[in-house]
């Protein structure tokens, strides 16, 4: 993984700021998830790398393994509420506790004028993104409750604030997870949790595949990022997502952190 | 800004909808559900007789369903049906929202994410139509016209309200007019400056 010699590494931290904390990832077997992943185990969390594919997720665990760390692959599908139920079961069942859920799958983003757009991939987004959070939360609640550091953390995008000209109905689903947070944020304050958000631009194997078949477009994201590149998803997308794991973020709930070099200067 | 002789669709059954199109019918607009000549289309669904306050962990798939996804599969048909009406000419699609979604809700995730989500789709569509003509943006209101039970959400600001009587229609008779048209995925706020 090429990692950016300006871009702090984990090694720059003090290590162990999630030792004896029990993370879920969702979307862990590639990408943001992946990176997310990576970065809360080495900062000492267990770590459950929930993949709808035991082929991308269980390279992933036995990778955190063997650098030391302390990981497994559950399969896990959210768009099916049982899936989501039965990842919280297990990891509950194998590590005794669940301090943080961070729900970042995600499917159906394909480029379509709205009227064209095939019903289908509107259900994969709706599914992925909206219907995800709400079972994710759902299943979390009374674990992240008993905690004295219950986190839920969803992954959102730019593209939730902006709109979006070429993927319409992206926007809308990215959209609902801010509006969650910060429902559940209020309604979870009460149980001592904490909801937030992350908006991330990063270099995932979805970004590379737009960039094979828009050659121009990583141009066009750097030049219009003020930090001059795409961020990383262990070292850049990971430090936020620690941040919002760790007691450093103990006072901030329903909010969205938008981590992309500086692109989106909206709010 | 004058909508007189306007061809408006209202798309929504509870309240909402009907004191909109009533105060746009009083500004001369005609209230219509025919495609032809259709000028604007306005999304009204939000009902306080549906939109009841449910915690997150005992809510159904049958009312997030409900809430998130039936509202924005409306929305969604709502967009492209007006579209189609308009058949290349110029128009004006409104779509309203409670500001519940740019504050959340405590017992109102299902509905922030459906006001949300149809905010954000008004950008999108903005967006993709708007080098046709088509002019789309949005109306937050003030939400204790529409939630069942505005006390439980939560405040939306600790401020005092700015405005004593947030009524929406003359935004929305703005929003409804061939001057709108200038504006592309922009949000006017009724709710008497409570969200700022």
């Amino acid at each position: 993984m090429d990692v950016n010699e300006n871009s702090p590494t984990a090694n720059d931290q003090p290590a162990g700021r999630l030792t004896d904390r029990v993370v879920i990832v969702t979307g862990a077997g590639q990408g943001v998830g992946e990176g997310i992943a990576r970065r809360l185990a080495g900062e000492g969390a267990a770590v459950v790398i929930a993949a709808r594919r035991a082929e991308t997720g269980e390279p992933i665990a036995a990778a955190i393994r063997d650098e030391g760390g302390e990981a497994v692959c559950i399969v896990t599908d959210v768009t099916a509420r049982a899936s989501v139920e039965a990842c919280v079961a297990s990891t509950v069942d194998q590590f005794g506790r669940l301090d943080v859920l961070v729900h970042n799958a995600f499917a159906g983003g394909v480029a379509s004028r709205l009227e064209a757009t095939p019903p289908d991939a509107w259900f994969q987004m709706s599914y992925t993104s909206a219907w995800g959070s709400f079972w994710c939360a759902q299943a979390a609640h009374p674990h992240l409750a008993a905690s004295d550091q219950g986190r839920l953390i969803l992954l959102t995008s730019p593209s939730g604030f902006e709109g979006s000209a070429n993927i319409p109905l992206y926007s809308p689903a990215k959209a609902a997870q801010r509006a969650i947070a910060k429902s559940l944020a209020r309604e979870w304050g009460a149980d001592g949790i904490t909801v937030n958000c992350i908006a991330p631009v990063a270099e995932t194997p979805a970004l590379a595949g737009a960039f094979e078949q828009v050659p121009t477009l990583r141009g066009a994201i750097e030049a219009r990022t003020p930090l001059g590149r795409i961020g990383d998803p262990t070292t850049d997308i990971g430090g936020v997502a620690l941040f919002l794991a760790s007691a450093d973020s103990a006072y901030v709930s329903g909010q969205t952190i938008v981590c992309d070099g500086g692109s989106f200067l909206g709010l | 800004m004058s909508i007189e002789g306007r061809h408006i669709r209202i798309v929504g059954q509870g309240a909402l909808a009907h004191s909109l199109a009533a105060s746009l019918r009083e500004s001369g607009a005609v209230i219509t559900d025919a495609s032809d000549a259709l000028d604007a289309a306005v999304f009204a669904p939000w009902d306080p007789s549906t939109m009841v306050p449910r915690p997150l962990v005992e809510l159904t798939d049958e009312e997030f369903g409900e809430a998130w996804q039936q509202t924005m599969d409306a929305a969604i048909a709502m967009c492209v049906d007006a579209r189609e009406a308009f058949a290349g000419r110029a128009g004006n699609i409104v779509l309203t929202f409670p500001t519940t979604a740019f504050v959340g809700g405590a017992m109102y995730a299902h509905w922030a994410a459906a006001a949300e989500g149809v905010h954000l789709l008004t950008k999108s569509v903005a967006r993709q139509w708007g080098p046709e003509g088509i002019a789309v943006n949005a109306l937050a209101i003030d939400p204790a016209l529409v939630l069942a039970d505005p006390v439980a959400a939560g405040p939306v600001s600790i401020a005092q309200p700015a405005v004593a009587d947030p009524d929406p229609a003359d935004a929305l008779a703005f929003l409804c007019s061939p001057a709108a048209r200038k504006l592309a995925g922009q949000t006017l706020t009724v709710d008497g400056g409570l969200w700022m």
